[in-house]
């Protein structure tokens, strides 16, 4: 059986099945709160609406 | 306007209660970021004047309309307003 290989290969220092969420990485904040407010998050950074499709960056 | 409540909420009440709930929003966000970055200047600086913010609003709507919370309790020895005003389901909205 051909072993399957990861693309990246900085994953493979990581076990297999198991989860990883990458922190967030500053604090920059919105400027207009009650924009953020409703957005639901003051962080650029967090704020990653669903499309229904996949999203690059 | 909604006719069910008694005392219905005037505006500026109103909008001094939406004030705060953005404020708590901000400091709950920043509280979240903080816990994994313990160390972030910039965000303790953030924290620090929404919460210095926050306390000045409700101290404010606690003199104008009665205490929001317990830990700000406009003392006047004459009346236990946590009690006396009208309760969130009365139409209080505290």
């Amino acid at each position: 059986m051909q072993e399957w290989k990861p693309q990246m290969s900085y994953m493979e220092q990581f076990p297999v099945a198991m989860a990883y969420v990458p922190w967030q990485r500053n604090c920059n904040m919105y400027e207009n709160l009650d924009e953020a407010f409703k957005t639901g998050t003051i962080f650029p950074e967090l704020n990653k609406p669903f499309l229904g499709r996949r999203v690059k960056g | 306007m909604n006719t069910g409540c008694k005392p219905c909420m005037d505006s500026e009440r109103q909008k001094m209660l939406q004030e705060i709930s953005k404020i708590d929003f901000v400091l709950k966000e920043l509280n979240l970021y903080l816990d994994t970055h313990p160390y972030d200047q910039q965000a303790m600086e953030n924290f620090r004047q929404y919460n210095a913010m926050k306390n000045k609003l409700v101290t404010e709507y606690t003199e104008k309309y009665g205490p929001l919370v317990l830990s700000i309790v406009d003392m006047d020895n004459r009346e236990w307003k946590w009690a006396t005003q009208d309760w969130p389901w009365e139409g209080g909205y505290n």
